[in-house]
């Protein structure tokens, strides 16, 4: 072993532990070397477990749903009613939202129901006279009428049976609480409840099979970019170090309006117009400064006699807020599943940029002093594109429905870029990585 | 802050801690690459490609013995995979004519570390980087060859030959020194 021999023993002994300074720019120089990939990539790993359960959690949640909505009574309020609908189908529909007997007063008056079942009362019961209809009132004429029919054969009870009937079964829908009171009255047991039972199976008519609804977003949020600044040649990678120990990343925000197209089986489309704003801060200092002015010393005659050279040393420092602004059209395919006021939708797509904007300050690639860039001037140092193409986007939205009409939702998301951002003749490749947490108001337009 | 702390932070991205992390062992770790370096420069660039490798894998470390072990190891492999493409076999640098030292141990002793980097830092690159596996590491010739995918005989060469090196220079200073 090395220990044996004394010149080895006497290295080992003195070098094993030896220490050096680091100097302190390797840190930051390393940390701008790192790729955003490998960055993501450990984030990645740490949350993973996070992760796993939340993905977890929307699956059974998702299973739940779509269980629920083949098992459950589906609530009518959330499905357009057909306009073209059976008598059955509007009473339910009108018995939803105003009081039942209206609805049957108002079925009278267009079919003359009510003399119908006078006539009818009068072979029956003729001692029975006094008919208002009332909701309990129906249901306990409509018992005895069902009895009767078998033994009269006219057409006239046939129909008001029907629409007696239907009286009930409307009756039954717009107050299932009548139904314990109901059930303890004379004759009114089976016969109605059958007719519950009818209406149940009438209500799904509509569902999966209309139109798609179009819904009106807005959203803001704010939005955290991650930036790889990749040197196109080699001799240009301390440049990328010196541009990434000089700029860091600040808080950005973004706003967008879109149209969603969802269809009735949660296929969705949706575009519009988001805005996104990135900011950054540009930070030099230079203890070293040198400062050199000359000064021409002119006679009477305008004759230049000497130059007087003032060298002023000292600490620069120039501090920017660059500003990075785009414009682009998100094309996003999603899929939406609901339960009860929840909405959940996974979305996919590209958003096509359609103006980069930027304005401020970095190093130059050439002496690596501070210099300004701009969309807007010409006199400024070209680097940056006017687009930059399209970025792949996805996100998960979710939705609580405020009313029957209007969502607020939340949705993070992830867009990156695959471009650069950079023109070729400038020295570096960056790229964006961009993630937002958007809060919105959705509303039904169709 | 603990160590677990900080290499909990580092798996997330923390870069408070990540700067921690080195502000910890980034002079350690630089007496390592000056050993494995033939200059300041070089030494420098392995101690930040061997961070970058640190800090990517860092989820990979699984708190079996100690972090600052985990660190020097990556260190070090760094270090060999920045020589693994040259062949110390095309180092002969006339070593065979050198003659066998007698110095007796306590010259060694009143060398000072920036002495005896320096005269590490001499040493061709494949006499520098076994010295270092074997007399400072403590790896055996075995490991050595798996580590440099070489003999193990010819690992053992290689360190007789660093020796010789080393102690000659090591005359020459003591000459001068008198």
């Amino acid at each position: 072993m090395s220990q044996k021999h004394p010149l080895d023993d006497t290295f080992r002994r003195k070098l094993r532990h030896y220490e050096a300074h680091a100097p302190d720019a390797l840190w930051q120089q390393l940390d701008a070397k790192r790729s955003w990939q490998a960055k993501f990539s450990n984030r990645f790993r740490y949350y993973k477990g996070g992760l796993a359960i939340a993905a977890t959690v929307v699956l059974a949640l998702s299973v739940f749903i779509l269980n629920q909505d083949t098992n459950s009574n589906v609530e009518l309020g959330f499905f357009p009613i057909d306009p073209e609908a059976t008598t059955t189908q509007r009473i339910i529909a009108e018995v939803e939202t105003s009081d039942a007997t209206q609805v049957v007063s108002s079925l009278s008056e267009e079919k003359n129901i009510v003399q119908s079942k006078n006539s009818i009362d009068k072979k029956l019961t003729p001692t029975q006279t006094s008919h208002s209809l009332t909701v309990n009132e129906t249901k306990e004429t409509a018992a005895p009428v069902i009895a009767v029919e078998t033994e009269t054969t006219t057409e006239l009870i046939t129909s008001s049976q029907n629409e007696l009937e239907d009286v009930a079964s409307s009756a039954v829908a717009a107050n299932r609480a009548s139904f314990a009171s109901f059930a303890t009255l004379p004759n009114a047991t089976a016969a109605p409840l059958a007719i519950a039972d009818r209406a149940t199976e009438l209500k799904c008519v509509s569902f999966k099979t209309g139109k798609p609804r179009w819904y009106g977003e807005l959203s803001t949020g704010v939005t955290s970019s991650l930036r790889d600044l990749q040197a196109r040649e080699g001799e240009f990678i301390p440049y990328a170090r010196g541009r990434a120990a000089t700029e860091s990343a600040q808080l950005s925000y973004n706003a967008e309006a879109r149209l969603s197209i969802v269809s009735p089986s949660g296929f969705a489309f949706r575009t519009g117009l988001n805005y996104t704003q990135l900011n950054e801060q540009f930070k030099y200092i230079n203890d070293d400064e040198t400062q050199l002015t000359i000064t021409e010393v002119q006679d009477d005659n305008g004759q230049i006699i000497s130059r007087d050279t003032i060298i002023v040393v000292g600490q620069r420092r120039v501090e920017t807020q660059n500003r990075f602004r785009m414009i682009d059209v998100p094309l996003v395919l999603g899929y939406e599943l609901s339960h009860h006021k929840m909405t959940f939708a996974f979305n996919a797509g590209m958003y096509l940029n359609l103006t980069y904007q930027q304005k401020g300050d970095f190093i130059s690639p050439t002496d690596q002093e501070p210099v300004s860039f701009s969309s807007d001037s010409r006199d400024a140092y070209p680097a940056y594109k006017s687009q930059i193409g399209l970025g792949w986007y996805g996100s998960i939205g979710m939705y609580y429905r405020m009313n029957a009409r209007t969502h607020v939702y939340l949705e993070p998301s992830l867009r990156m870029y695959t471009q650069s951002s950079t023109i070729e003749e400038y020295p570096l490749k960056q790229n964006y990585v961009l993630g937002s947490l958007n809060v919105g108001l959705r509303r039904v337009i169709f | 802050m603990t160590e677990r702390e900080l290499i909990e932070g580092c798996m997330r991205e923390d870069r408070k801690c990540q700067q921690e992390v080195f502000r910890r062992y980034a002079s350690k770790m630089m007496g390592v690459c000056l050993r494995y370096a033939r200059h300041q420069m070089e030494a420098e660039d392995l101690l930040q490609d061997a961070f970058i490798k640190v800090y990517n894998n860092i989820s990979k470390f699984e708190y079996k013995g100690s972090f600052e072990g985990w660190i020097r190891r990556i260190v070090v492999n760094t270090a060999l995979k920045n020589y693994s493409k040259k062949s110390f076999t095309y180092e002969q640098i006339g070593v065979e004519e050198q003659p066998e030292s007698s110095a007796p141990p306590e010259v060694y002793a009143h060398l000072h570390e920036e002495e005896l980097l320096k005269l590490v830092a001499d040493l061709p690159d494949g006499y520098r980087v076994v010295f270092n596996l074997y007399a400072i590491e403590g790896y055996s010739h075995k490991e050595i060859s798996e580590m440099l995918g070489c003999q193990e005989s010819t690992s053992r060469s290689q360190l007789v030959k660093a020796r010789k090196l080393l102690q000659s220079q090591i005359l020459k200073l003591q000459k001068i020194a008198v």
